[in-house]
């Protein structure tokens, strides 16, 4: 076949679709996925009215023109995809390096436009599920912008329409053949169960499939590149902070490090509920109080890992301080390579995390990233580095910034650990033990001793640390609500000892302190735990309340690691089960309502009670239910019955092919041996074939005769 | 044309289904690169989908009974109503009765006939019916064959062959010879019927023609015209056995209705068989159950014999 006859046949215009609820479908699904990628930010308010209005009106244009041959409206939507393609060129045409990435809301656009146009032209059942197709295509774009639940809603919806789409689809292909003649009982009854066949697969096929994708959804690795290809990074503004390098945290209101007057305060006067102590230039464990429940930002990365915003190396007994504000500028088009902490470099194991930060609340201008970063995508050509590693902007973070930073680091197990630092100053870098293991010397002596007899148990670093940890564990407990420090108290000591209650600054600082005392470089890290992870985006959402405090541990051959005995992250050689479901079960009791105590305890007998009444309701239903369709039955129907129960009874069932007639003939000259079986046959047939209203004379008459037959043969 | 089992098997992969896999594909890598979770639910969803379309028509293939129910006497080319009662399973399906019918939608169960154009003669007691099911999604279709008795077997005759017919008192190809006419050779007027195309104009009743205002011929009582004989022998098989069986039914069906007597000389699966057929039905039966085998031998003092071996005939 040449080119042209196969363009030809490709665009033959098919048999114009006739089902209505087919079309409507169609048209829910790719309203549906229209709204779901409107909601996700795609168009302006012109395309979101088209989106709306204007597919819903094409659809029943396509309906009212199905028969018409429609070439000037072809050579309109041509036009039009033309024009939506010029637009689309137009608004890439200055696409930097970051040009995949922009590329995404554009196109998505672009095929918007398609969409709304293609919707006049869909007259035949063919066109509708190409509609249904680039519906699905138009839904994913919206789930790879979407990074909230907020998509939930629309995917169910579109996936019920789709559903319902084939199931009509397939029932219309079929309507296109010759049937099987069955004669009818009656118009209105024939449209009831019209309806129910078409209800009913639709309803199972829905239940069936939303089970089934929670089973697979189950087993399917989850999304996450090890290498990907879009790296995200977004700027609502470019608002600088106050000093270059240096910290700005707004959240934290008067006592924002870029606006007080450089006196510590505790007072957090304005302090934001998202506010964290922490990220500052110092930080109090005097101070109490903990931010809220808001989201502050989701973080999209294969595994869960402390997102750090700085770290804290000098200790004085109640306060932890920065000893080097020394900052490097670091620059770039897109993608910034970070010069990187001199200690982290050796460490270049090839083994990245890329995490990619949506801000949705506003902090400090802080790059949150797992430990080390060595790249960061940021819209903004400067950022910061202190020699920590750690990431300052020179720019406000709002909310709506979005950034992805690579992180490089050794993947480290226990076994790697146990081997990697032994106790004492042997194979630490003279330097960095200097600046790690400097404390107070007003240390509390309980609190060396502590250490050192726990020290003497541990034949490693890793043993101690968990060794400190277990410690904690069996004498302290973990509770924000503590009181306040006394003057001039040692924090470690009265939380050791004295309160023996706190929360993760105490406990880090604790550990932090113990190993410090034995000559193993530590220091205190802040920034925000995981968080929940959200196996539908598959991001870690990260609130307010998850800022932590985390204690940071030098082993020679393997570099910094975490440690948190009040978080639970894996070490970076822990194997992480990248399930897609991951965290499902945890994140939906997060978002149901939390079950009153009263009917917790009393759930038990509720259940024991409810089985047995809900087994009854069943059994009752289904009863309802046969005796409906009993009554639902046409009166000749229940005529035949009785016949054919007789007949049965007496040892000739009808054949398939019998009509009434024939059988009643069969049964009058043979097993019933009664001409009156003749006479019903015929008001059966009468009475179900006749094309006026029914006879209830006669109806009467068979009803009569069929009671006598039955006490005859005794049915 | 029997044959087969009930084992349902893939019958069709759909463009649209097709096209979703390709999709499916493309979203898979994706979500893979761009690390959006909610193309993984997507994909669990398209995944149920496309396993629910795979799977769900298999079962309905399998689980479906037939009955098919036939008249008991059918001709090759004239459509036959067919009664199914098809059962087992509530989803939609295409059957196909394999006498010669086409795809027709069932939505068990369900009672009811449908038309069939017999292909082949035969006497058959069982028929192959093809099923295919798609539902409920129709991406993803299946198909098997059951064979299914019949209470009654049906006996399909040949289509009769446009032939002419030997005149009664012809002595063969050179005689004359003529269709089907009113005039079937006897003296006696029988009775009168309305004109037809071909009937000769000195059997029009020219009386009865003045009295009903419209031509009328005459149906003149058969003489005792000599039987023809109609050895019908299939042994060339295929096609040309077909054809043969046409021709001889043509030839009787003319003659019959030429008033000429006939007796068929065939070959059934019992044996070779002579008898005089006196009837269209009986003619058609005969045919129907005629075999490839030496046809029996004509009567003793028959003399018309025609032997139809294929199309053509022979004196």
């Amino acid at each position: 076949m040449s080119l042209v006859g196969a363009v030809k046949r490709a665009n033959a215009k098919g048999t114009p679709e006739e089902s209505i609820a087919l079309r409507v479908a169609v048209l829910v699904a790719v309203l549906a996925a229209a709204g779901a990628a409107v909601s996700q930010g795609v168009g302006g308010p012109t395309l979101r009215v088209a989106a709306t209005l204007g597919i819903a009106f094409g659809f029943a244009y396509s309906h009212h023109a199905r028969y018409q041959n429609g070439y000037v409206l072809k050579g309109f939507l041509a036009a039009g995809v033309l024009l939506a393609f010029g637009s689309f060129l137009s608004q890439t045409s200055g696409a930097g390096a970051q040009a995949l990435n922009e590329l995404q809301v554009p196109l998505a656009e672009l095929f918007l436009w398609v969409q709304v146009l293609h919707s006049l032209d869909v007259p035949a059942r063919r066109d509708l599920l190409f509609s249904l197709l680039s519906s699905l295509v138009l839904m994913a774009v919206a789930a790879v912008l979407s990074v909230s639940s907020a998509l939930g809603p629309f995917l169910l919806v579109w996936a019920i329409a789709t559903l319902a789409s084939l199931v009509l689809a397939h029932r219309s292909e079929l309507a296109e053949r010759p049937s099987l003649d069955v004669p009818l009982p009656s118009a209105a009854a024939s449209t009831r169960a019209a309806g129910r066949k078409s209800v009913r697969p639709v309803v199972a096929v829905v239940a069936m499939a939303l089970a089934l994708a929670l089973a697979v959804f189950l087993v399917l690795p989850a999304a996450g590149p090890g290498r990907a290809v879009a790296f995200p990074s977004r700027l609502a503004n470019r608002l600088p902070v106050p000093e270059q390098g240096g910290l700005a945290n707004p959240s934290l209101g008067g006592d924002d490090p870029a606006s007080r007057d450089g006196q510590t305060s505790s007072t957090g006067t304005g302090r934001a509920s998202t506010g964290y102590f922490g990220f500052s230039e110092s930080l109090d464990t005097g101070i109490r109080g903990r931010p809220d429940n808001t989201l502050v930002m989701r973080v999209r990365a294969a595994r869960p890992d402390f997102w750090r915003g700085q770290t804290f190396d000098t200790w004085d007994g109640r306060t932890w301080k920065q000893s080097d504000q020394r900052i490097r500028s670091s620059s770039g088009d897109g993608a910034i390579e970070l010069i990187r902490a001199a200690e982290d470099r050796p460490f270049a194991s090839g083994r990245e995390l890329i995490q990619t930060v949506h801000v949705e609340a506003t902090g400090p201008n802080l790059l949150f990233a797992a430990h080390s970063a060595k790249k960061v995508y940021f819209p903004d050509r400067r950022v910061f580095e202190m020699s920590d590693g750690t990431i300052r902007t020179a720019v406000h973070l709002p909310d709506d910034s979005v950034y992805t930073v690579v992180s490089e680091r050794m993947p480290a197990g226990e076994d790697d650990l146990r081997r990697a630092g032994e106790i004492g100053r042997r194979g630490d870098d003279a330097a960095l033990v200097e600046r790690y293991t400097t404390l107070p010397p007003n240390v509390p002596k309980r609190v060396r001793e502590l250490a050192d007899r726990l020290a003497a148990e541990s034949p490693n670093r890793y043993d101690l640390v968990r060794s400190i940890e277990r410690w904690m564990a069996e004498n302290t407990a973990y509770t924000l609500d503590i009181p306040p420090l006394p003057a001039g108290a040692d924090a470690v000591e009265q939380f050791l000892f004295e309160d023996q209650q706190g929360f993760c600054e105490q406990i880090a600082t604790a550990l932090v302190v113990m190993l410090r005392s034995q000559h193993i470089p530590a220091r205190l890290a802040v920034g925000y735990a995981p968080g929940q992870r959200n196996p539908f985006t598959g991001m870690w959402e990260v609130r307010a309340k998850d800022a932590h405090a985390w204690a940071e541990v030098w082993f020679p051959s393997v570099g910094w690691q975490q440690f948190d005995p009040t978080a639970s992250v894996p070490l970076a050689g822990d194997p992480y089960s990248g399930a897609a479901a991951t965290g499902l079960l945890a994140y939906v009791k997060a978002m149901l309502p939390s079950v009153p105590d009263a009917l917790r305890t009393s759930a038990r007998p509720l259940v024991l009670a409810g089985a047995p009444l809900l087994v009854g309701a069943f059994f009752a239903v289904r009863e309802l239910r046969r005796r409906r369709r009993e009554a639902r039955r046409a009166w000749a129907d229940v005529a035949l019955g009785r016949l054919e129960r007789m007949g049965t009874k007496q040892g000739r069932s009808r054949r398939p092919w019998e009509t009434p007639t024939g059988y009643a003939r069969t049964l009058a000259v043979s097993v019933l041996a009664d001409a009156r079986v003749q006479r019903v046959a015929a008001l059966v047939e009468a009475d179900a074939f006749a094309p006026g209203p029914p006879d209830p004379d006669a109806r009467a008459e068979a009803d009569r005769l069929l009671t006598e037959l039955e006490e005859r043969v005794g049915v | 044309m029997i044959g087969g089992g009930r084992v349902p098997r893939p019958a069709a992969v759909t463009k649209p289904a097709l096209a979703v896999v390709a999709v499916t594909g493309a979203l898979f890598l994706i979500a893979k690169t761009t690390g959006a979770g909610w193309l993984i639910v997507l994909l669990a969803g398209i995944g149920a989908i496309g396993f629910l379309a795979v799977v769900l028509p298999a079962p309905a293939v399998w689980k479906v009974k037939i009955d098919v129910a036939t008249p008991a006497d059918a001709t090759v080319g004239v459509p036959l109503r067919v009664r199914l009662d098809v059962r087992g399973t509530s989803q939609p399906l295409l059957v196909r009765v394999g006498l010669g019918g086409d795809w027709t939608s069932v939505s068990p169960p369900a009672i009811g006939s449908l038309s069939v154009v017999p292909e082949r003669r035969g006497v058959y007691d069982a028929v192959a019916v093809d099923t295919r099911c798609g539902a409920p999604l129709g991406l993803v279709w299946w198909r098997a064959r059951r064979v299914c008795a019949l209470e009654r077997p049906v006996e399909i005759g040949p289509s009769p062959a446009d032939v002419l017919v030997p005149a009664p008192h012809g002595g063969g190809p050179q005689g004359q010879e003529t269709r089907a006419a009113p005039h079937a050779g006897g003296d006696l007027v029988r009775g009168v019927r309305d004109y037809r195309p071909g009937d000769p104009s000195k059997t029009v009743h020219w009386s009865a023609t003045a009295r009903e205002g419209r031509l009328m011929v005459k149906e003149m009582e058969a003489a005792a015209a000599p039987p023809i004989t109609v050895a019908v022998d299939l042994r060339a098989g295929g096609e040309v056995a077909e054809a043969a069986a046409s021709t001889a039914a043509g030839l009787a069906l003319g003659a019959l209705a030429a008033g000429i007597p006939v007796v068929l000389l065939t070959c059934e699966s019992t044996g070779p068989r002579a008898g005089e057929v006196s009837t269209a039905l009986e003619v058609n039966r005969r045919l129907a159950r005629a075999v490839p085998g030496v046809p029996a031998e004509p009567p003793r003092g028959s003399s018309r014999v025609i032997v139809v071996s294929g199309p053509e005939v022979r004196w």
